[in-house]
């Protein structure tokens, strides 16, 4: 078989195996619940379609860079699945851990090292306005309605009621009867509305709830003024790593930035959603792939070659 | 909100896309020109407009990428009437531009400010950028490989660069994605259903490339899977989160 058709044939066979994967649901007696399989068919395609056009000398650099590159990626990657060590560590405030957990939690790992959360931080954007129907228990907000974030001197028209934001406290608490500023700051953000339904002017406190302070919403008409739960915008972790013979270092692990420290690579991954700021616990993916340096090597020579590729196209059609 | 003022965009966008139409079907290629960079200026100001008003790249729900789409159809039909000197060119790249607009009006969503912290990364604007740019090439190729199977209409070697740029982009944009996977998640793929289609996709454009260089005498075979191809890239785009196992893919934003 010639190189191409080789290609073409590895190309349909793990094409075809990821559609079946995609539209039929999937159970283990045909086996379909891995691409291990399909992976190693490319892999060993790939490498004979390259022999061949390598015994035939039909080769550009272009070419070598981006087959050679996807060569090594994929068979770093298998090796890395087989070798790597993957799982989850929970963290829970003031306390250390070096425990890998699988996602299966039938087996453990340890880490090198131990880590203990100081502080879990959670940054949250702007609570928005939405509108609910409390007899319903449900957010009638529909899609193409207007998205308003409740900030102080924010006004609007949401559904034909007329509002402004008074007064808005990013923490707040219930005292008595009154809402007022609140010191802790895990307490949840409240705005004061003045807001107008057929010509009649009311105000009110609106808040999401939570800690000193429960859900409050306003009437206006049929529906109901409420405050949803402030989207998250960033959470971190700040952890002491504890080594032996080493002084405790402080670091900071947060989403998209994670930390490589002896082999493994630790991404914050997942909070106590229920509990938000106040979370006590944040959990992390730990990976320990002593494969996946080549994987960035093989993506880079692909890339490389891609470039190549686009460039000698260039000339080709100029 | 400058979103606000969409529906009067939109129609100035769409009255230039028309206008440059029939510029280009009464031979007056300078006016078409003039008329499509107008429509593309349109788009630019107001995404950038976006962009800046909301505080993040408009790149996060499928109306965001639809808008880009246009924008980056606009681009690439006008690079390619340049380079090309073809006039068809503008009259895909306006129609279909013309069409994701319109389709941006007809679909209202809801534009929020807030972006999920996994989407803050230096790799979110390129990743999603130059996907949007492959599509646009991709359809582009696609649909010069459907006019090629009624009769010839696009030279081969027209064809075989708009390919090679489809490939460069959606390889990119593959590969892009693998790294800011590594870096979000501590994996470089893990067969999301949405990876998984985009692999497909990629897949059936490479499929094509290697086929029309094995076989350079059967033209109709590579234009018949290249118009399955896009019919494949449209589900990778929209369909994903209705198929099953879709439902749990971490690439679906816009719950």
């Amino acid at each position: 078989m010639g190189s191409v058709p080789a290609a073409l044939l590895s190309l349909g066979a793990v094409a075809f195996h990821a559609v079946v994967s995609q539209v039929a649901p999937q159970w283990h007696p045909f086996g379909w619940t891995s691409f291990g399989v399909s992976v190693a068919a490319v892999l060993l395609n790939l490498v004979a379609a390259t022999a061949l056009r390598i015994r035939d000398r039909r080769w550009s650099a272009s070419w070598f860079l981006v087959h050679a590159g996807l060569m090594v990626a994929i068979a770093s990657a298998m090796m890395g699945s087989m070798a790597a060590v993957r799982g989850k560590v929970f963290l829970n405030a003031g306390q250390a851990t070096a425990q890998v957990v699988s996602a299966k939690g039938d087996r453990i790992a340890y880490l090198p090292f131990g880590l203990m959360l100081q502080e879990f931080q959670l940054e949250e954007s702007a609570p928005p306005l939405t509108l609910v129907d409390t007899s319903a228990r449900e957010i009638v907000f529909r899609a193409g309605e207007p998205v308003f974030e409740l900030q102080a001197g924010a006004r609007g028209t949401l559904r034909g009621i007329e509002f402004e934001v008074v007064r808005y406290l990013a923490h707040a608490e219930l005292d008595h009867d009154t809402i007022r500023a609140a010191t802790d700051t895990f307490c949840p953000p409240a705005a004061l509305l003045k807001y107008g339904t057929g010509g009649v002017w009311r105000e009110g406190w609106i808040t999401c709830g939570g800690i000193g302070i429960p859900t409050i919403t306003q009437p206006a008409g049929s529906v109901r003024l409420a405050m949803a739960m402030p989207p998250a915008k960033n959470f971190r972790s700040v952890v002491t790593i504890l080594e032996m013979g080493s002084k405790p270092e402080e670091a900071v692990i947060e989403v998209n930035r994670g930390l490589s420290r002896d082999g493994w690579t630790l991404q914050q991954l997942d909070y106590d959603k229920a509990a938000g700021r106040a979370s006590r616990i944040s959990v992390l993916e730990a990976v320990r792939d002593p494969f996946a340096m080549w994987v960035k090597v093989g993506i880079c020579l692909t890339l490389a070659g891609i470039v190549a590729f686009a460039v000698s196209e260039w000339r080709r059609s100029a | 909100m400058i979103w606000s003022w969409f529906p009067l965009v939109a129609i100035v966008h769409m009255a230039c896309v028309v206008a440059a139409g029939v510029a280009v079907v009464r031979n007056r290629n300078g006016l078409a020109s003039i008329l499509a960079a107008m429509s593309v200026l349109v788009l630019s100001v107001f995404v950038g407009g976006i962009w800046i008003d909301m505080g993040r790249p408009p790149l996060r729900t499928y109306g965001e990428t639809r808008l880009a789409y246009a924008l980056g159809l606009g681009v690439l039909s006008l690079s390619a009437h340049r380079l090309l000197r073809q006039s068809w060119t503008l009259l895909y790249g306006g129609a279909m531009a013309g069409l994701f607009v319109a389709l941006t009006w007809a679909i209202p969503e809801s534009h929020s400010r807030a972006l999920m912290p996994a989407l803050r990364s230096p790799w979110f604007v390129p990743h999603v950028t130059v996907y949007l740019l492959g599509y646009a090439a991709a359809t582009a190729t696609s649909i010069a490989a459907l006019l090629n199977l009624r009769k010839p209409a696009i030279d081969g070697r027209k064809l075989d660069a708009l390919l090679s740029v489809t490939i460069v982009l959606l390889s990119c944009g593959l590969l892009f994605g693998a790294l800011w996977a590594k870096e979000a998640w501590g994996s470089y793929w893990t067969w999301d259903p949405k990876e998984t289609w985009a692999f497909l996709t990629w897949a059936c454009y490479v499929g094509v490339l290697h086929h029309r260089r094995s076989h350079p005498g059967q033209e109709l075979a590579g234009c018949r899977i290249l118009t399955v191809a896009w019919v494949v890239l449209m589900l990778a785009w929209f369909a994903v989160g209705y198929l099953p196992g879709g439902a749990n893919s971490v690439h679906v934003y816009t719950r």
